[in-house]
């Protein structure tokens, strides 16, 4: 949502409606074991690649790996830009991710899962506003 | 980035048995027996606190491919899943970066003498399993010559 929040498909001062989140790509329908995948979601106005990625419990691992591959490889640090929504996630968010995705419930863990995004969508909105000189910067 | 050897990564929950791995594939370490427990506690990589995600370097194997192990907890198949598709995003190929999964290779003892802090007991792990970590990690090493270069070369 962040990522749709981010590209301009979410408008952040209108709440969406479930229909409207449902329609999102990937949205709770990434395939088991494709955690972990980093998939393309489209380029903002500034011409920006946008990546999604689930990363589970890994936390700052995930960070640490990425940025020191970036060092390994001598790929330019600069043009990699890591904005982490987990500490966003709340329990709705988590129980309905984890029935819907790990348990294949998605009759009771789909409807949580809205509720959870709808519960902190204005926390992503401002998220992403207040990030959004990172991305704007020299352009 | 044409005539790159491949990058070796090599990980575990801990970092302990990807350090060793990389440190037999190195060529530090005897292949047919496990070092005494002396030099056992010496070892550079028998840490019990390591960062998880971080990038360790041991060096650069004979062929002059560089060698890195690192800790990431319970999130092997995560972390190479995340490697590959990061690799993808550059045009990089898979094999760019070998992550090598070295955890399941070993005794589960040593698991859990890192989670108890006791290095005896991740030694008595490490005696069961060296000849298996051993084989496995030449056979690794000899599995690749490198991507976007010629065979048995390595970059200047």
């Amino acid at each position: 949502m962040a990522a749709a929040l981010h590209l301009g498909r979410l408008d952040p001062n209108r709440l969406p409606s479930g229909r409207e989140l449902q329609s999102l790509p990937y949205f709770d329908r990434r395939p088991r074991g494709m955690e972990g995948w980093i998939l393309f979601l489209g380029r903002d106005e500034y011409r920006n690649e946008i990546y999604v990625v689930g990363k589970r419990s890994m936390g700052e691992t995930f960070d640490n790996l990425i940025v020191d591959l970036i060092r390994a490889l001598d790929l330019p640090r600069e043009e990699v830009l890591l904005l982490d929504t987990a500490p966003l996630v709340n329990w709705p968010l988590a129980v309905g991710g984890f029935l819907s995705r790990r348990m294949g419930i998605t009759s009771i863990g789909r409807p949580l899962v809205i509720w959870g995004l709808r519960r902190i969508f204005a926390r992503l909105a401002a998220f992403v506003r207040e990030n959004r000189p990172l991305w704007q910067a020299d352009r | 980035m044409a005539g790159r050897p491949v990058i070796f990564l090599y990980i575990c929950p801990t970092g302990t048995t990807a350090a060793l791995a990389a440190a037999l594939h190195l060529e530090q370490l005897p292949p047919d027996r496990c070092p005494p427990w002396e030099e056992f506690l010496a070892l550079p990589g028998l840490k019990l606190n390591r960062e998880r995600g971080k990038l360790f370097f041991a060096g650069r194997d004979s062929a002059g491919r560089p060698i890195y192990y690192a800790a990431v907890g319970p999130h092997g198949k995560l972390a190479g899943q995340i490697t590959t598709s990061f690799l993808a995003l550059w045009g990089l190929p898979g094999e760019a970066v070998k992550v090598m999964e070295a955890g399941g290779r070993v005794s589960s003892l040593v698991f859990w003498g890192w989670r108890l802090k006791s290095y005896l007991l991740m030694y008595w792990g490490l005696r069961r399993s060296w000849r298996g970590l051993s084989r496995w990690v030449s056979r690794a090493k000899d599995g690749d010559g490198g991507w976007g270069m010629e065979p048995g070369k390595a970059d200047p």
